[in-house]
């Protein structure tokens, strides 16, 4: 059970993702394998960056944290927002593995919470830091929306 | 049929895509929130699931017993699962039932009497959008009214204020909506300037809608069998298939208590033995009303044709000759069969009948040739010839046309409730002609020879079944005696009978069609007419009258719909009379009277406060009648299954109390 493979995704670079809106590349020419802790950041990262309602077969799939570009929303509510699309991608994320139990312990989510949150008034925008752990106890902290991680 | 997917269906089809990739694919990971699931399973789970939801439906498609389960809407009328159904049961060769017309009597009133032509696509239009023909087997067909069949209508004052006569016609199109209530007619007059009115007295009957899909599966439960008629099943199928117009049937053979036709008398011993092979077919057809017109004691071909009646053209009157009944007709020359004897069963005054059982092998008559013969009385020692004395007779006939004074032959086919019987051409000064139509009526059907008793008793008529087994038959042989006064006077009479079983009758005796080993008889139902006045009072809160007519309506329709092997009591027509008006309040206890009409020709009258059955302690004894007694009608064969129960809109009368 512990070698089942998803398809590897990955974001795209910010340049990209401003250029073209898109935030998700399968990012490589030949298909790549995916599982553990991998596997279960991109399981997270796809939902988190799935605007809701975009997805034609469950409307009710993704967040609204993409939502937030080109809005007016103003700089100090970013932050609800950003919280908030966590928590429901969170919640989506144990709902869908609620059941599984062919899920290992590195593919299962333990949490994922916003660490830092710095706004750049000169922007406007951003920069939020979220730290997402597996129930296995490992851990990886990264920025939004770049993903950058951050040892 | 349009394929819907709900929610439900694609979770299946998600949940079986999930499954058979993860077994096929032990290194995918299908979970939910994968890339991978997300092209592989949900991105195909709505194709999937519409592929499954048709998958099934074609596989439901193929058994009756599922089809109407997977229609969308009414199975009815959901137009796939009728082709299926159409497609499935065409492999018993079983096909839907069109429908069939609605018929009924139209009385046109017109202001002048003279001759009326209507041709046959005169349209009659009940409303704007249902219309009617003369019921005529060729539209190209004219019918004729003769100014002599023209009754006149009288005011109060005497005076001539209209003519009227009756037309049958049929609806243009299939359907139950076609059997109309009586009412005025929107048009229809267009053939003649003179038209002033046209009505129907009688509510329509025999429209069917093209048959359902539940009707059509519930038919074929008798489908897989023999195609012939020789069981229950086969009959039903093989008729029901052939001839839409059947609303019931119910086939009676050897064995059953109804099964009198095979009761033959073993001579040596004289024990009635029911012989087998006869099976009667009761067929539920829709009711028409008919006239016959003929002279009374004319010649009139038996209806079964059964060659049966000996004439001697030098014997004027039988009933002087020393003939009596059981002497042998010995025919010694002019049949292919002869000799040969024939027991004398009956003696006219000019014929002799033999026994139907043992008929003539063919009639003379009609070729114009004669017979040798003579007459003679079989007796202990030598037998005794009677007619002539010594030698034969070369001036014999035989023929299947009889001749009795006082009667009226009628045709085949079914004889329910006689409505009229008229003489039309009664002798000057006559005190029994009405003043409404210069005819003779003659309202009371009797049991015995009719007699004339003079006011206020009407005008007797009788009838004659001379062969109960085959009553309400095409062969059944059943005559109208008027008294004695009236012979050779020419006699009109209009009654009930049923649409369409002549057809029927002579498929079943096809010579391709007929079982070679049976004697299978169609007939109508024995006719039972309920007669009965409601007493009722509006609710005090009724925020209308009651309607009478849709009372009425509701009540006839209970009756002539009813399941006979049902118990029919006051109680069914109480809340009949409640649904039809809910401004009723009381419905007072009532009678109700019904009368039947024996096989043998009598009608029987009952009365019951409660249910209707042919108890014969509910018959009505008139003490003027001296057989009117039915103690045992399985003897005649009747019972539940063989009589239906019938009411006509006049019979049915309400009073507001």
């Amino acid at each position: 059970m512990a070698n089942r493979f998803d398809m590897h995704i990955q974001t795209l670079p910010e340049a990209e993702q401003k250029a073209t809106f898109k935030f998700m590349s399968w990012g490589f020419e030949s298909t790549l394998g995916v599982k553990g802790f991998q596997m279960l950041i991109n399981i997270w990262l796809k939902c988190f960056l799935t605007p809701r309602g975009s997805d034609p077969v469950n409307l009710t799939y993704g967040t609204d944290f993409t939502k937030m570009i080109g809005s007016n929303l103003r700089a100090q509510d970013a932050r609800d927002v950003v919280v908030l699309s966590i928590e429901s991608c969170n919640t989506q994320v144990n709902n869908f593995q609620k059941t599984d139990t062919s899920l290992t312990a590195t593919e299962r989510l333990g949490s994922a919470v916003l660490t830092d949150f710095v706004i750049d008034n000169t922007a406007p925008g951003f920069t939020a830091t979220v730290e997402i752990k597996n129930q296995a106890g490992e851990r990886l902290v990264f920025n939004l929306p770049s993903n950058a991680t951050i040892p | 049929m349009a394929i819907e997917i709900s929610r439900s269906d694609v979770n299946e089809a998600t949940v079986f895509l999930e499954t058979l990739l993860t077994q096929n694919i032990p290194n995918g990971r299908f979970s939910q929130g994968t890339a991978l699931r997300d092209l592989t399973i949900n991105a195909l789970a709505f194709i999937f699931a519409q592929l499954r939801k048709d998958n099934k439906s074609v596989q439901a498609m193929q058994s009756l017993l599922t089809a109407q389960t997977i229609a969308t809407t009414d199975p009815d009328i959901d137009r796939a699962v009728s082709n299926a159904v159409n497609a499935i049961l065409s492999n018993w060769f079983i096909t839907r039932n069109a429908g069939a017309f609605a018929r009924g009597l139209l009385t046109i009133y017109v202001s002048r009497k003279q001759d009326y032509l209507i041709p046959g696509n005169n349209r009659f239009l009940f409303d704007r959008s249902r219309a009617y023909y003369p019921d005529v087997t060729d539209p190209t067909i004219t019918s004729i009214i003769n100014s002599a069949d023209l009754l006149p209508v009288i005011d109060a004052d005497g005076n001539v204020t209209s003519y009227a006569f009756q037309l049958r016609v049929v609806a243009a199109r299939t359907g139950v909506s076609y059997n109309v209530d009586p009412t005025t007619w929107l048009a229809g007059g267009q053939f003649s300037p003179f038209v002033q009115k046209i009505i129907s007295t009688d509510k329509f009957d025999g429209g069917l809608t093209l048959e359902t899909t539940s009707q059509m599966i519930e038919r074929s439960e008798t489908a897989i069998t023999v195609r012939n008629l020789i069981n229950v099943r086969s009959v039903s199928t093989v008729l029901r298939e052939k001839f839409s117009g059947i609303r019931g049937l119910v086939t009676i053979g050897m064995g059953d208590p109804e099964m009198q036709r095979d009761l033959k008398i073993e001579t040596a011993s004289g024990i009635d033995l029911h012989v087998g092979g006869h099976y009667d077919i009761y067929v539920d057809l829709p009711r028409t009303q008919t006239t016959f017109q003929g002279k009374l004691g004319g010649l009139y071909t038996r209806p079964d044709n059964i060659v049966n009646v000996f004439r001697d053209s030098s014997i004027p009157n039988w009933t002087l000759t020393d003939v009596r009944i059981g002497d042998i007709i010995k025919i010694t020359d002019g049949l292919p069969d002869s000799p040969r004897d024939y027991v004398i069963r009956e003696i006219f005054l000019s014929e002799l009948r033999a026994s139907p059982n043992n008929p003539f092998f063919k009639a003379t008559d009609e070729t114009a040739t004669y017979v040798d013969y003579y007459i003679y009385r079989p007796v202990f020692g030598p037998d005794i010839q009677i007619l002539p004395t010594i030698g034969v007779n070369t001036l014999g006939e035989t023929s299947k046309r009889i001749l009795t004074s006082n009667r009226l032959t009628l045709p085949g086919g079914a004889h329910y409730q006689i409505l009229d019987v008229a003489v039309i051409d009664p002798d000057a000064g006559d005190t029994n002609i009405s003043d409404d139509d210069g005819f003779v009526h003659f309202t009371e059907r009797v049991p015995d020879p009719p007699v004339i008793l003079g006011p206020p008793d009407g005008l007797q008529y009788q009838v004659i079944n001379n062969d109960p087994t085959t009553a309400q038959s095409m062969i059944q042989f059943e005559e109208l005696v008027l008294p004695a006064v009236y012979n050779e006077k020419t006699v009109r009479v209009t009654y009930e009978t049923v649409v369409g079983m002549g057809a029927i009758h002579d498929f079943t005796r096809d010579r391709f069609e007929r079982v070679l080993a049976g004697n299978p008889l169609v007939k109508a139902h024995t006719p039972v007419y309920l007669t009965m006045e409601i007493g009722y009072r509006a609710k005090a809160t009724a925020t209308a009258l009651p309607n009478e007519t849709t009372m009425n309506t509701a009540v006839v329709d209970l009756i002539n719909n009813f399941d006979a092997e049902d118990v029919i009591d006051v109680s069914d027509i109480i809340e009949a009379i409640r649904q039809a008006d809910a401004n009723v309040g009381i419905v007072f206890p009532f009678t109700i009277t019904y009368r039947l009409i024996v096989p043998d020709g009598r009608e029987l009258e009952y009365q019951t406060n409660d249910i209707v059955d042919l108890d014969p302690s509910r018959l009505q004894v008139n003490p003027a009648w001296t057989n009117n007694q039915l103690p045992n009608p399985l003897a005649l064969g009747i019972s539940d299954r063989t009589v239906r129960y019938r009411a006509t809109p006049s019979g049915i009368t309400f009073t507001a109390q």
